[in-house]
């Protein structure tokens, strides 16, 4: 599993010639997500030991680890889009 | 890119343009470098190996362009996670999929399934011309 991103760089460029260029470190926000996927992983852990023993069998566990692993995946998106007015290009890395 | 970045230094070294006029050059090749790099992925022709990267192309003619890079380990991830969502509510995707023309029972998504997809995405290619010019190309490389 990758770590989740680091590091959002947004390159926004205008036909006037103004540029504008953010550098979003969202590794700020790790702790905060370690707190939050902690507490979602024991929550569905119960969940999943609850369900299991009244004989309905869920995998929630599997799944938060999932959405955890598909947010680490993101690094490396890029989108760029591009008219007449504008360039926006924002990598995730 | 290298060579041209020296060439502007070496230029402020020799005092023919100004450290001003230097940095806003270096900015530019920089941002020209960014917007080569996401505008020109890779060709397909000739690549060996897994393909890592989805593109999403589209080319307007009244001028707005999109692309778009997609991990393939993203799209794996989210493939993968299908296979975990609560058999409730994957029947609710599922008949919402078939009502909109997708019959397709992500429940029999299996993990060499999912495989074999990532895999043969190497081949694809959707190339969409449409009547008035615009251009929509999705690939794998």
């Amino acid at each position: 599993m990758n770590a989740p991103p680091a590091v959002v760089d947004v390159h926004v460029a205008e036909a006037g010639g103004r540029r504008l260029h953010l550098w979003l470190p969202v590794f700020v926000l790790w702790p905060l997500l370690l707190l939050a996927g902690g507490l979602g992983i024991a929550a569905a852990a119960l969940a999943d030991a609850v369900l299991f023993s009244m004989g309905r069998p869920h995998r929630f566990t599997s799944f938060v680890l999932g959405c955890f692993e598909a947010v680490g995946e993101t690094r490396g998106t890029q989108v760029f889009v591009e008219n007449e007015s504008r360039t926006v290009d924002v990598t995730v890395r | 890119m290298g060579e041209e970045r020296t060439r502007i230094l070496s230029l402020v070294a020799e005092g023919k343009i100004t450290a001003e006029e230097g940095s806003r050059l270096l900015d530019a090749l920089e941002a020209h470098g960014t917007q080569t790099a996401v505008a020109e992925p890779p060709t397909r022709t000739g690549s060996t190996g897994a393909p890592k990267f989805m593109y999403v192309k589209v080319v307007s003619v009244e001028g707005d362009n999109v692309n778009v890079k997609i991990p393939l380990s993203l799209v794996r991830a989210g493939l993968k996670l299908t296979s975990l969502i609560p058999p409730q509510a994957m029947e609710q995707i599922n008949k919402q999929m078939a009502d909109h023309g997708m019959a397709i029972d992500l429940s029999n998504l299996k993990h060499e399934d999912i495989e074999e997809l990532i895999e043969s995405l190497r081949e694809m290619e959707i190339n969409v011309d449409s009547k008035n010019g615009d251009n929509v190309r999705v690939y794998c490389a």
